[in-house]
């Protein structure tokens, strides 16, 4: 019986920690987006309950630039809707390579039946 | 829990949803601890509001770091008024009493949520418990099998 791994199922299995790989990092962004957009959320929504002359910054770096409530709430509805697309975007990244990684553990899992069946023989 | 002896795909199974557990625990210890230090920012943010307005404006001495231990002498102006973040690098000046409810409320919500997690971290204890159990039975099992090899 020989313990060396055929160089095919080699092949597969590194394609497979590399899908793996990928979509640990499509998870990890995936997590910081929708971080960001409960973020963004939660600040439009402070931002509503303030008074309408409340007095609004913005923070650059370490510093805070009084800036003009309106334009604030427009520049927080578009990073919210960026981040939405970037989210859906994610998402749609995610599911292939799930289908990927299905396909490649499936060609693994029969390319180590087959060595398998043909040891037995 | 299983009665019948496992295979060794099985128990491969078992010992990666082991893991898997393991690493969502430690994950969400690690989270559940930055939530615990932003409940403590707040907390201490409340308090200075607090020390500061009971503060006379001229006759408090302050001083505002400046990093590496070093500090400045800077005169306190509108101390019934906070600066509080609101998130996504947006700040609002509100007045003290606004700030306390504000910061207060944002406690109260961290306090919700680390209880959530509380729960969370106690179930996926309680799984790797279960697994941790299964894998000592699945052990004393095969031990019988292994004194024949």
């Amino acid at each position: 019986m020989t313990t060396e791994i055929p160089a095919q199922v080699q092949h597969q299995l590194a394609q497979l920690q590399q899908v793996q790989q990928q979509a640990q990092a499509l998870a990890t962004q995936k997590a910081q987006v929708t971080s960001s957009l409960n973020e963004i959320e939660m600040a439009l929504g402070e931002l509503e309950k303030l008074d309408s002359d409340a007095v609004i910054y913005k923070n650059v770096g370490q510093l805070l630039i009084k800036g003009e409530r309106d334009s604030i709430e427009v520049e927080l509805k578009e990073k919210k809707e960026t981040m939405e697309l970037r989210a859906k975007t994610l998402e749609r990244q995610e599911e292939r390579i799930r289908k990927r990684f299905q396909q490649l553990q499936e060609q693994l899992q029969s390319a180590i039946g087959g060595a398998g069946d043909s040891e037995v023989a | 829990m299983m009665d019948r002896q496992l295979t060794d795909q099985e128990l491969q199974g078992l010992m990666a949803r082991h893991d898997e557990y393991q690493a969502q625990a430690e994950a969400l210890a690690g989270q559940m601890e930055a939530i615990q230090i932003s409940i403590l920012e707040c907390e201490r943010a409340v308090s200075t509001i607090d020390a500061l307005e009971s503060e006379d404006e001229d006759s408090a001495t302050s001083l505002v770091p400046i990093g590496a231990g070093s500090f400045v002498h800077a005169r306190l102006v509108k101390s019934d008024r906070a600066i509080v973040s609101l998130g996504a690098s947006v700040s609002a000046e509100m007045s003290a009493d606004a700030a306390r409810g504000c910061l207060s409320d944002r406690k109260e919500k961290l306090i919700n949520i680390l209880g959530q997690m509380d729960k969370s971290l106690k179930e996926l204890a309680g799984r790797v418990r279960a697994i941790q159990a299964e894998a000592n039975k699945q052990m004393q099992l095969r031990q019988p099998d292994q004194a024949y090899m």
